[in-house]
């Protein structure tokens, strides 16, 4: 996944994601196949928030490679099930690496030089 | 032979061939351009965009042929152009478009029946219209939208988006309104309105009603079978919604 924008103020995921793309990926990890209505009413114990701002969320995280869908017929009709396309760990380490390479990429020589000696620290 | 000769002096004319080339290449460009993520109604203006590009070269070249046999006398290519092979290819490519973008979303690999209650609650109200039972099927899309074509197999299609976050009364609603569209043998579906101008089948479809006073109709039926206005009305307003939040 692309990192353009990482809040330093937060941490983990809610550096990378919007507090409410955060909380759909953190249930997609705990449940791994969900519809909409699912999330939804999981997400509605804690926070007042719409259907339709559900869906369009996953329809971004799919956007991005962060979850996949596939539509499957069933009790009701046909309907989008979404999982998370990596593991928390997998998509964080992810993050990481995209990140570390935008930095080298940046900074060149200066980044590369700091991640030696840090590491060499330890 | 002949038909070769009449190919060649088609041929011959550099405006004949720039004409020609600038039309194929249009249609392939709209046939490239359909085969990827757009909005419903984009698609459909697409389709009919490659098949009137399609058309308009064999048009041209017959209309000049008729125009060389015949001795219309009509040599200006500006005559051959505007007063015949435009309209003709305008005329060819709705029928065309009327039988066959149909079927692009039937076939599709896009879209697949519903069956079930849902279509069971179609059938039921069908009957009560007196109208055939149409096609139902489901869309591959995440945004919410429902459409139907009154046509050679009427058939109602409903994106997996919408069945998505619509309640089974809301959906319901939404195929009354749909279903009304078809019996009334409405407008072709949502076309682009300059395609609906453009095509002479607007006057045989809905005719002497307007786009607005079909779906008045069309929502009054649906509020007439449920008893009630408020499933549409919020199907509505969830569809904005996800419009607008969509961006």
């Amino acid at each position: 996944m692309e990192v353009n924008k990482i809040r330093l103020e937060k941490k983990g995921i809610e550096s990378l994601l919007s507090p409410l793309e955060a909380d759909v990926m953190k249930l997609l990890w705990k449940k791994e196949k969900s519809r909409v209505r699912e999330i939804h009413a999981s997400l509605k114990k804690d926070r007042k928030v719409a259907l339709t701002s559900v869906a369009v969320i996953l329809d971004r995280l799919h956007t991005r490679g962060m979850v996949s869908r596939t539509a499957e017929q069933g009790r009701g009709g046909t309907h989008y099930i979404y999982s998370a396309n990596a593991s928390k760990e997998g998509f964080e380490a992810k993050v990481i690496e995209n990140t570390v390479e935008k930095l080298i990429s940046s900074f060149g020589p200066v980044a590369v030089n700091y991640f030696n000696e840090r590491f060499s620290k330890q | 032979m002949n038909h070769l000769i009449c190919v060649a002096d088609f041929l011959w004319s550099p405006v004949n061939v720039l004409l020609s080339t600038v039309s194929l290449s249009l249609a392939y460009l709209a046939f490239s351009k359909l085969r990827t993520n757009v909005p419903v109604r984009q698609k459909l203006a697409l389709a009919y965009t490659h098949i009137a590009a399609l058309i308009f070269p064999f048009a041209l070249f017959g209309l000049k042929m008729a125009c060389n046999t015949l001795g219309f006398g009509c040599h200006s290519i500006v005559t051959a152009v505007f007063l015949y092979a435009l309209p003709a290819t305008i005329v060819l490519a709705s029928m065309f478009g009327f039988a066959l973008v149909p079927l692009l979303y039937t076939r599709s690999s896009s879209s697949s029946a519903i069956r079930g209650s849902l279509f069971s609650f179609l059938d039921t109200h069908a009957k009560t219209l007196d109208t055939k039972t149409p096609g139902l099927y489901s869309i591959d899309n995440p945004a919410p939208f429902a459409f139907s074509f009154s046509t050679l197999r009427p058939s109602i299609f409903l994106s997996i988006g919408m069945l998505d976050i619509l309640s089974k009364k809301e959906i319901e609603a939404v195929v009354l309104h749909e279903l009304s569209h078809i019996a009334n043998k409405d407008s072709l579906l949502k076309m682009p309105s300059f395609l609906i101008r453009l095509s002479p089948f607007s006057f045989i479809n809905g005719f002497g009603s307007s786009i607005s006073e079909q779906e008045k109709r069309a929502d009054g039926f649906a509020a007439s079978v449920q008893g009630t206005e408020k499933h549409l009305a919020s199907a509505k307003r969830k569809i904005e919604e996800y419009s607008q939040l969509a961006g």
